[in-house]
């Protein structure tokens, strides 16, 4: 009886992805980038190649395990979508010209190929790539010291690039929405992008001081406005994204914005205090007002909930750091915290500094990236139940963004 | 000679098949003169010329044991650690007297003028002179650049300089003069400039391609004078005071950062200090020595990028020192002892945000007490430190009160010396690592360095061979370490280190050719012994390469030289993880110097052609700095 079962799910499985290999190879799929302009995407060739070395191989071995209908229809679910890729940027050293691009196949468990823009494109993505972007089947990038943005394709190579000039200033974080990229850069500007050309940018919004992260939240851009030689900002920019100027900038009795996120309606913001600690403030944009909400170096939303991860560092008498971390998940309506994350397999991650946190839009799965700003970083994966689902070594050190695309 | 190891310089000449017992024990102090206790290296004018040495970091690169961090170029700066103790433990004297830089630490060897230079001396540990202000005694190492004087021959006047010329707009030109103007007192005047566009080509893998430029804003303009008044009463009294200016503007082309090639970065520098230097005999066995300077340091740093307030960012640094020193040594038969008081007064004044103004005061003193026993010698040091700082606001560094030991002893027969040593030394934390906005630390303790070496030393018919072995540590060592905002300064590095330094040279002579070969090669493992559950326990640490060697060979044929110098590193990390993806690729840089004198009846003219980088070798020694590939200078150098 059960080896009948094996039988029948290895058989609907290899024809699972027999079709799903022909389908993709007769497709050669016409993407319609956001613009309207038909792009042919050359990565389904690759996915096909991939699929079949890879990621069957160890599908094939979880199916030979498994013993219940129920699970291969599932698994024959998985393989019938197309790959999902999460992309992870490591920052490098400043300086060291070391920033990589890492590829992890989530359905694979185990697979990550390394240093992929490299392989891809023959020459190296530079020095501190700064933020990450999957839109519209294209993965943006900003590298700050090699001072360009670019847009790749789904296997990392370069399809087009933006060189900022002095009076840009150089990129920081991105946003998009509605067939624009949106680019914060040290020129107090946000800097807006048409997604069919990044040649030159089609508009800029003078913000407050170095602009760092910027959040969509609804039909406004909000802004973090950081320091300028160590005078910092308490200003938090809004911007009108329909007429992509400037709706106000709110005075607040905060400074020197790190990070923005929009959870539904609710817009959180981080800040550095006095003490370079990192709190986080709820903003109501249409009121104008803020208020504090706790304690958390990164943000990340799923399901319309805020998850958080809080590194605090301290010094104890001799300044020798300690970072304690903890991860919680905030129900933005009922305003109550809960802790997640089991970390009884990974004990590391309790004085781990946090640099990578965000969540698989597809099914929840909580990427937690590390930092020592020395060696190479390390991947955490867990599921929604907290638990651990694997981890693995980047290419390169402080990994800080990952972005999902299928 | 490369790397011309004092107790490697030859015996005097001397008959070896009949030695008296007198002669041998002449002989004995002459080679206990040279065979310090502690490891010395020296290079000469001399040898400068002909191995085309281009500044001083070049030549203290050609010493063993050193590690030389150049960041490119005539105007990159340069500092040596010595045995991979970090630069801020090595002490620089300028003419006998110490050179501070209470904010950065290291100095710049770089900015020396070797076309002034007379002799350059590396003592590892301290060098073996007893009458030395305590400053002298308290590094793991001394770099001692020691100028020209006047000679004091039968013209009352004299008059030297050069002129060289080379590659990426490189011009350098010195006049000086000496004039008798009493018995025994020379008056010595000289001035140098330099420029050079800098602007060198380089190319390095990028992946699977090549990736190439120029080097952009690193064009540097040097000027420096100096006024020695010298006098020397025979025995009972000599003096020198010296006044140096210094003025320098530089651009800083920063780290080859791929796809962008912005550098806006530039520098100003100012210098100047009077100093005295007297020594008095006051009896056959007492001496004393007296020390006194001024210094005045100012830079102006200017950065333009939109990043900044108003487009631009001005540091503006000033520093005074105030310093004097007293050292009397009494020499008896058996016995010596030397006494050594030395205050230095440091202030900082920045535009630094919060910039808290310090004042450092420091009082050092020094005792040593030294054992001659025919054939052996043993020496004890003692070092107190007393430091004290003040400031206008913010906390400070804690009252430095320690005392800090060191041993040696040396035996030495005709051919063969033996040498020990033990020493213990720290370094102050630096201004910028106590106070520099939001990078800096108050809560800052010294950096300890111990230091242990044995050595030996063959001399038989001009073929000199040593060997050292040695073991140092670090503790508490000053490293950034980074948080998610700021990199903050904190004494929690170990380093562990040690290895071994192998140097031989031999002298040829054939009719009227003569043959110098001289080689080193140096074995160094320095291990980041932190923190035992870190991935980086044992590791290698940064720009220390395991195996280094350097090598030359000097030809002279009548007025001719010719040198031919080769200088290799095996492969280093540029970050604390010792992965491939952060390694430094080994090189091997070739240089040849061609000279030959003219002799204008009294006067001499040498002119110098040398090629650097002969090979073109494509190297860094700091990740993203690139060295310049092959160069050409022509100097012409004469004494009238």
């Amino acid at each position: 009886m059960k080896k009948q079962f094996v039988k029948i799910l290895s058989l609907c499985v290899l024809g699972a992805i027999t079709i799903f290999v022909s389908c993709n190879k007769d497709d050669d799929e016409i993407v319609p980038d956001n613009n309207g302009t038909n792009v042919v995407n050359t990565d389904s060739i690759a996915r096909a190649d991939s699929i079949a070395r890879a990621d069957s191989i160890a599908r094939i071995d979880s199916i030979a395990k498994a013993d219940s209908i129920a699970r291969a229809d599932s698994i024959a679910k998985i393989v019938a979508q197309p790959i999902r890729k999460v992309f992870i940027l490591n920052e490098g050293s400043w300086g060291g010209n070391n920033s990589t691009l890492d590829m992890y196949y989530p359905d694979s468990v185990t697979l990550c190929k390394k240093k992929i823009f490299a392989a891809a494109n023959g020459y190296g993505l530079g020095d501190t790539g700064q933020d990450l972007l999957a839109y519209g089947n294209r993965i943006y990038v900003s590298v700050w010291g090699s001072n360009y943005l670019a847009k790749l394709d789904v296997n990392g190579k370069i399809v087009e690039k933006h060189e900022f000039t002095a009076d840009e200033g150089q990129p920081r974080y991105l946003a998009a929405k509605d067939g624009f990229i949106y680019v914060s850069t040290y020129a107090d500007a946000v800097l807006k992008f048409d997604t069919t050309s990044l040649a030159a940018s089609i508009g800029k919004v003078s913000v407050g001081s170095n602009p760092e992260g910027i959040a969509v939240a609804g039909n406004n851009l909000i802004v973090c406005n950081s320091t300028k030689d160590y005078v910092n900002d308490n200003r938090i920019s809004v911007i009108d994204l329909a007429t992509f100027t400037l709706k106000k900038n709110l005075e607040t009795e905060f400074s020197n914005f790190q990070s923005a996120v929009a959870v539904g309606d609710s817009v959180y913001v981080t800040y550095y205090t006095p003490a370079y600690a990192v709190e986080m403030l709820n903003v109501d944009v249409a009121a104008g007002t803020v208020k504090r909400s706790g304690a958390a170096t990164k943000m990340a939303v799923y399901n319309d909930k805020l998850y958080c991860a809080n590194s605090a560092t301290v010094y104890d008498a001799d300044w020798n750091a300690t970072t304690n971390t903890n991860f919680f998940v905030r129900d933005v309506k009922a305003g109550t915290d809960t802790e997640i994350l089991d970390l009884t397999s990974t004990p590391e991650l309790k004085t781990a500094t946090v640099y990578l946190f965000e969540i698989d839009p597809d099914n929840g799965d909580i990427y937690v990236g590390t930092t020592d700003y020395v060696t190479n970083g390390v991947i955490y994966r867990f599921g929604q139940d907290g638990k651990l689902i694997t981890k693995f070594e980047t290419s390169g050190v402080s990994p800080n963004t990952a972005a999902f695309v299928k | 000679m490369a790397i011309a190891l004092l107790w490697a310089v030859p015996l005097l000449a001397q008959s070896d098949s009949t030695i008296h017992r007198d002669v041998e024990a002449v002989d004995v102090e002459a080679q206990m003169q040279r065979r310090a206790a502690m490891p010395v290296q020296t290079m000469s004018a001399v040898e400068i010329q002909q191995l085309g040495v281009q500044n001083v970091a070049d030549a203290v690169r050609r010493f063993s044991g050193t590690n030389v961090k150049d960041y490119g170029g005539i105007g990159g700066l340069k500092t040596v650690s010595v045995r991979s103790l970090g630069a801020a433990h090595t002490a620089v004297s300028y003419d006998g007297v110490v050179v501070s830089d209470c904010q950065a630490g290291p100095i710049d060897i770089g900015r020396f003028d070797i076309g002034s230079v007379e002799s350059i001396e590396l003592a590892i540990g301290q060098s073996g002179g007893l009458l030395q202000p305590a400053s002298a005694f308290a590094q793991a190492a001394t770099l001692s650049i020691s100028t020209r004087k006047p000679t004091f021959s039968q013209r009352s006047t004299e008059v030297d300089g050069h002129i060289k010329g080379g590659s990426f707009g490189y011009l350098d030109a010195r006049i000086s003069t000496a004039n008798k103007i009493l018995k025994n007192t020379a008056l010595s005047a000289s001035a140098t400039f330099t420029r050079a566009d800098g602007d060198y080509p380089y190319t390095f893998q990028n992946v699977r391609q090549q990736y190439s430029g120029r080097r952009n804003n690193s064009d540097v303009r040097i000027a420096h004078a100096e006024i020695n008044l010298v006098s020397a009463d025979s025995n009972r009294l000599k003096n020198s005071l010296k006044a140096y200016g210094f003025y320098s503007e530089r651009g800083l082309p920063g780290a080859v950062i791929l796809y962008n090639n912005q550098a806006n970065e530039r520098l100003w520098d100012k210098n100047f200090f009077v100093q005295d230097d007297a020594r008095l005999r006051l009896t056959s066995n007492v001496m004393v020595r007296l020390q006194a300077k001024y210094n005045y340091s100012w830079n102006r740093y200017e950065d333009v990028d939109v990043k900044y307030l108003n487009g631009h960012r001005i540091d503006l640094n000033t520093q005074h020192e105030g310093y004097a020193s007293v050292a009397g040594l009494w020499s008896g038969r058996l016995l010596s002892v030397s006494l050594a008081a030395d205050v230095a007064y440091n202030t900082l004044k920045s535009n630094m945000m919060n910039n808290p103004q310090p004042r450092r005061l420091t009082l050092l003193s020094a005792a040593n007490v030294r054992l001659t026993l025919h054939r052996f010698e043993a020496t004890a040091t003692l070092v107190a430190t007393s430091t004290t700082e003040k400031v206008d606001q913010g906390g400070h560094l804690s009252d430095v009160e320690r005392l800090a030991p060191a041993v040696s002893a040396r035996w030495c027969a005709r051919h063969v010396a033996a040498r020990a040593m033990l020493k213990k030394t720290f370094r102050v934390p630096t201004f910028n690592e106590l106070y520099y906005t939001t990078l800096g630390t108050t809560g800052l303790k010294p950096e300890d360095a111990y230091e242990a070496n044995i050595g030996v030393d063959f001399d038989v018919k001009g073929f000199d061979f040593t060997v050292d072995l040695f073991a140092n540590s670090i503790e508490n060592k000053i490293v950034a370490i980074p948080t998610l905002y700021v990199w903050r300064m904190s004494n929690c590095g170990k380093v562990n280190i040690w290895g071994a330094d192998v140097a031989a040279s031999k002298g040829f002579s054939l009719a009227d050719v003569e043959l110098k070969l001289t080689g080193s090669y140096s074995y160094q493992r320095a291990i980041d012994v932190t923190d035992k559950e870190s991935k980086l326990y044992r590791s290698q640490i940064p720009y220390t390469p395991v195996h280094s060697g350097k090598f030359a060979a000097v030809v002279q044929w009548r007025k001719y030289s010719l040198s031919a110098t080769s200088i290799f590193s095996g492969k280093r990390y540029y970050l604390r993880q010792n992965i491939s993806d952060n390694e430094i690729e080994p090189y091997a840089e070739f240089s040849a110097t061609l000279s030959r004198r003219f002799a204008l009846g009294q006067s001499t003219l040498t002119a110098s052609l040398s090629c650097l980088n002969i090979a073109d070798c494509q190297y860094s020694i700091v990740k993203y700095y690139p060295m310049p590939g092959r160069q050409f200078q022509l100097q012409l150098s004469f004494i009238l």
